[in-house]
This record gives C-alpha cells, sequence and structure tokens, in this order.
C-alpha cells in the first residue's frame, strides 16, 4: 500500500503551494491527500490512515491544535506523524503545540526544501539530489 | 517552462466529474489517454484509431479517443492544461520566493552573534549554495598590509573557483572581483570568456555574479557566485545575493571591529607591563601602527670604584629614569643594573629620535654624575607592534642588549630598521655586524 499525506488547510493556495512542494513524494510512490477543514481532515484520517499530516492552525469551527489533540488521543492514529504549520510565531503557540502532542512546528512562510526533506524522512523516501 | 502532467492536472484540478459528465454526454463515447497509453478518463474500450493529440504549448500530454465530440473534448481539456500550467508557473515563484526568504531569514538568524570572519563565510556560503544549486561560491576580503583581495573561503563544485584553488590573492585591480571591489557595484557576468582578463581551466567558469561587501562607507571585499553555465544568473539572483552581501558585509564589519578591539586588549596587556597608561592610550590610537623602540644600557659602567655601590646605583638609576621619562619613554629596570627603556608611538622615526635622543642625555647626564659618574654604552632597536601575531618584546631587548654589549662607554648602537627609518636626520656609521643567536645583525653607531 502506497504511503499516504495528508495536506489540511482553509487556504486553497497553500494547499496547492505544498501539493507542488511535495510532488516529488508524489513521483516515488506517495499519494497527496488535501481537506480544508479540521472535521473533513479527521475523516480523511480515520478512513486512510495517513502516515504524514500537514496541520494548519488558523481554521474556523476546528483548528489545527483540536485536530492534532483528537488524534493523538485516538489509539489507532496516535502513530501519525503530525506538522503543524502556521503563522502563528509565539512562543505559548509552539508550547501549545507539544501540548497537544504535535512532532514538528513549522511556521509560515516555509522553507520549501525543508518541509520536503522533512516529509520525506518521515516516510523514509530517498529523494534524489 | 512547466511541465504538463496530465494524470496529476486532472486530480487535482478537480476538473475530473466535469470531464467524465461531458465524455458520457457524447453521442459516442470517448475517453482520455495519457503519454503512456493508459487511459485516466472514461471508456478504455475505444478504438485507438480515432485518436484527436491533445497539444498544450506545442507539447503533445496525451489524446482523447472518441467521435465527433472528442474534438470538443480536446478543446476543453486544452484550454484547463493552459490554466493549470499557468498556476503552477505562479506556484513555483511563489515557491522560490519562500525559499530566498528562508534563506535570509536563515542567514541572519545563524550570522547573529558570530565574531569570526571565516565562521561568517563559511555560514553565508554554504547557506546561499542550497538555494543556488550547482553553483561555486567565493569570499574575499581586502587586507590593507597586502593591498590585495585575499580569498577567505570557497565552496562548491570544483570548476566553481578553481582559480582559488592554489591562488589565495586577487589583484584589486584586475577582472570582475576588482572591478566590483572598485567601484562597489554588483555585477552579473553571463560568459566570462569575454572578460580581458580571463583565464580557462579544464572546468571552465562561464558565468559569474559579484557583489561588494559593503561595511558603512568601506567595501570589505566581494561576494562571488561562478557557474559553469553561460547565462546563468538572472536579476532575480542579483537581488538575492546582494540582499545577502549586505546582511554578510555588517558581520564582517562586526567580526573585523572585534577582532581590532581584541588586538587592541592584547597590545594593552602587553605594554602595560613597559609603559605608564598615559603612554600606552597615545601609543595605541591607531594599534594597527603602533611601533616601539627599546633602549638598553648597563648601570654600573662607571669610571671610577664607589664605596656605596649601591647608593650610586639608585642615583643613577633616578637619573635615568628622570631622562627616560622626559624622552616621552617608560623603564622597566631589569636584573637590577641593566636598564631597559621602551619609547611607544605611532610613529617609529618619532620614536626612534626620542630614543637616541634619550641615549645621548643619559650618556651625558651619567656621566656628569659626582656620586658615581661613568658613561654607559647605549644599544637601541626598533620594532612594529601593529602586526597579527601577539606582543612580544623580547626580541627587541634582546637586540638592544647584544648591541650595547658590542658597545663601549659613550657609544650608541642601532639596529638596521632604526638606522633606516632615520639616515637623513643622524649621521650613521656601520660597524661590524654582531651575531644573536643564530642570527647576524647589523650594527650601525650614531655619530655625534
Amino acid at each position: 500500500m502506497s504511503q499516504r499525506v495528508l495536506i489540511v488547510d482553509d487556504e486553497p493556495h497553500i494547499r496547492l503551494l505544498l501539493e507542488q512542494t511535495l510532488e516529488d513524494l508524489e513521483d516515488a510512490g506517495a499519494e497527496l491527500l488535501t481537506a480544508s477543514d479540521g472535521e473533513g481532515a479527521l475523516e480523511l484520517i480515520r478512513s486512510e490512515r495517513p502516515e504524514l499530516v500537514l496541520l494548519d492552525v488558523m481554521m474556523p469551527r476546528m483548528n489545527g491544535f483540536d485536530v492534532c489533540s483528537r488524534i493523538k488521543a485516538d489509539a489507532e492514529l496516535s502513530a501519525t506523524y503530525v506538522i503543524l504549520l502556521t503563522a502563528k510565531g509565539q512562543m505559548y503557540d509552539r508550547a501549545r503545540g507539544a501540548d497537544v502532542g504535535a512532532d514538528l512546528y513549522m511556521t509560515k512562510p516555509f522553507d520549501p526544501d525543508e518541509v520536503l526533506e522533512r516529509a520525506a524522512e518521515v516516510l523514509g523516501i530517498e529523494l534524489d539530489g | 517552462m512547466q511541465r504538463v502532467d496530465l494524470r496529476r492536472v486532472l486530480r487535482t484540478s478537480g476538473a475530473t466529474t466535469t470531464l467524465v459528465s461531458v465524455l458520457d454526454a457524447l453521442a459516442e463515447p470517448g475517453c482520455v489517454v495519457d503519454l503512456a497509453g493508459t487511459v485516466v478518463l472514461g471508456d478504455p474500450s475505444i478504438d485507438a484509431a480515432t485518436a484527436h493529440r491533445v497539444v498544450v504549448d506545442q507539447e503533445c500530454v496525451g489524446e482523447v479517443r472518441g467521435g465527433v465530440g472528442a474534438a470538443a473534448v480536446v478543446q476543453l481539456l486544452v484550454e484547463l492544461l493552459q490554466r493549470e500550467r499557468e498556476k503552477r508557473g505562479l506556484v513555483r515563484e511563489t515557491l522560490d520566493r519562500y525559499k530566498e526568504i528562508s534563506l535570509l531569514y536563515g542567514v541572519a538568524e545563524k550570522l547573529t552573534g558570530v565574531l569570526d570572519a571565516h565562521q561568517i563565510a563559511d555560514i553565508v556560503l554554504d547557506e546561499a549554495l542550497r538555494v543556488l544549486r550547482g553553483a561555486g561560491g567565493a569570499v574575499l576580503l581586502f587586507d590593507h598590509r597586502t593591498r590585495q583581495l585575499e580569498v577567505l573561503t570557497c565552496r562548491g563544485p570544483k570548476a566553481g573557483a578553481p582559480e582559488f584553488s592554489d591562488i589565495r590573492q586577487v589583484s584589486p585591480d584586475r577582472g570582475i572581483l576588482g572591478r566590483v571591489y572598485r567601484t562597489g557595484q554588483a555585477e552579473v557576468v553571463d560568459d566570462l570568456i569575454h572578460e580581458p582578463d580571463y583565464k580557462s581551466f579544464d572546468e571552465p567558469v562561464r558565468s559569474a555574479l559579484c557583489a561588494p561587501l559593503r561595511g558603512g562607507v568601506e567595501i570589505l571585499g566581494v561576494l562571488r557566485f561562478t557557474s559553469q553555465t553561460p547565462q546563468r544568473w538572472t536579476a532575480g539572483d542579483l537581488k538575492l545575493v546582494t540582499s545577502l552581501a549586505t546582511h554578510a558585509a555588517a558581520a564582517m564589519d562586526n567580526a573585523l571591529l572585534h577582532r581590532a578591539r581584541m588586538r587592541h586588549q592584547r597590545l594593552a596587556s602587553h605594554l602595560e607591563r613597559y609603559v605608564s597608561p598615559l603612554l600606552l592610550r597615545a601609543a595605541l590610537a591607531d594599534a594597527d601602527h603602533a611601533e616601539v623602540v627599546v633602549l638598553f644600557t648597563d648601570l654600573r659602567q662607571l669610571d671610577r670604584t664607589v664605596i656605596d655601590a649601591d647608593a650610586a646605583l639608585d642615583t643613577r638609576s633616578a637619573v635615568a629614569i628622570h631622562v627616560v621619562l622626559s624622552h616621552g619613554g617608560a623603564v622597566n629596570r631589569v636584573a637590577g643594573d641593566m636598564l631597559v627603556a621602551v619609547f611607544p608611538g605611532s610613529s617609529r622615526k618619532d620614536c626612534a629620535l626620542r630614543a637616541i635622543a634619550a641615549g645621548r642625555a643619559l650618556a651625558e647626564r651619567l656621566d656628569a654624575l659626582e656620586i658615581a659618574s661613568g658613561v654607559p654604552a647605549i644599544g637601541i632597536s626598533t620594532s612594529s607592534l601593529g602586526s597579527r601575531s601577539p606582543v612580544d618584546l623580547r626580541e627587541p631587548i634582546t637586540c638592544a642588549a647584544s648591541l650595547q654589549s658590542s658597545a663601549q662607554g659613550g657609544q650608541v648602537r642601532v639596529d638596521r630598521a632604526t638606522q633606516q627609518c632615520l639616515h637623513f636626520d643622524v649621521e650613521f656609521a656601520a660597524v661590524r655586524p654582531i651575531s644573536v643567536g643564530d642570527r647576524t645583525l647589523e650594527c650601525f653607531e650614531v655619530v655625534s
């Protein structure tokens, strides 16, 4: 079964940026999934069981902290690697990310190379160059 | 031009449902096939003889198989794919800007608090070459002593800096590096073959991008990136590297100031053992050009035996100290009867003149003493303190002592350095050279 990466962000252009950033993973056989809100993300995570989730924090109705908290509280999903990708940069926000169990906290604007490298590392994919 | 992957576009554009509906609505069923011949949409059993090529910007990306309505589907697909291509181009542009922003943030963060010029150069090149892939880079700083641009560090493919594998200095009067340094203007050179001073190598560098490292009003050096590909560098790259050079120059300026301050403190801590604070301040006003002249004499050189040798020595010492201080020097008495005086300052000639005047005055005053007269022999040696090596007065003291021991009472002997800076002002006579350790020291006697 191919590995899956779920991109969660309420802004379509950010989803597009991340999809294009992670294209090399697709070429290596991974599948990229997207969701535009927290509830949709949780549904996809339960049904598709992605190995990696790139999760925006500032989303309406259910924010990224809540989504992460629910992922990590579920025994069947807690092994999912969660990267919080957000414009919020206060120490308090980083601490909250750690509290809800996020595996990594990255700020926007993100470094595309860093995101790709980290995702490849999580999935165990070796990239060319 | 962004390549179009039909399958990927259909998946990400959200147009799949629409296209499937259109294909189903055709009088004759159709399907969309990618370049590999795989059906990506529609009925795979359609006959291949009825294929219509899908061409986007002169690039064939697949085909639509079907009947009369297939041509309309092709038009729809081309329109969709063109828009996707434009969108991907914009996304690529945005991601490139993200990379540049990350580079500048990363460099600024890593340079904070770094006070070593080599480390700064390493950070700047390592971070830049993560973004400027396939390029070579070098950082050169202008050395005021050698008057050359010195290669501080270089990185990247061998062809990125072949000329720096052996050459560590570049003249500021030649080539693109010299031009950028002199003008303070960043430059892109599309093909170095056309440069007047170009040298070819086995793997020649073809294009270059250079930016000045501007520290305040002074140009500190040059930041350079090269490529084997001609016309590699764009105006955008020039802006990025210029921004990078600004960060690097500010950090370099700090590092060089720190180095000068540390050198100043080292000089001060050494000279504090020999020189009064007032003289020290005057001497180190320009630490890069601090000079010191050492005067050595034997206070026991007497023309008669005295009853109280210690009292005589004390008297002669007091006189000697007064003479030295009145000529702008400072005294450090060594081993009881030998006197070492230092004359520091920023002008070698001034220091040497004061030392010789003090030597002559010393000889006169000590010879005139009733309690313990005798004309001492004087040795004078000159040394520069404005160098990178730690301050060490042992060598000039040793030279001055050797000169003094080779002289007779009343003679003032100096080394070559002292003679050279004063040969228009003082008359000297060359005397037999002396051995100091494994060296031969040229000697000159001051002619009264």
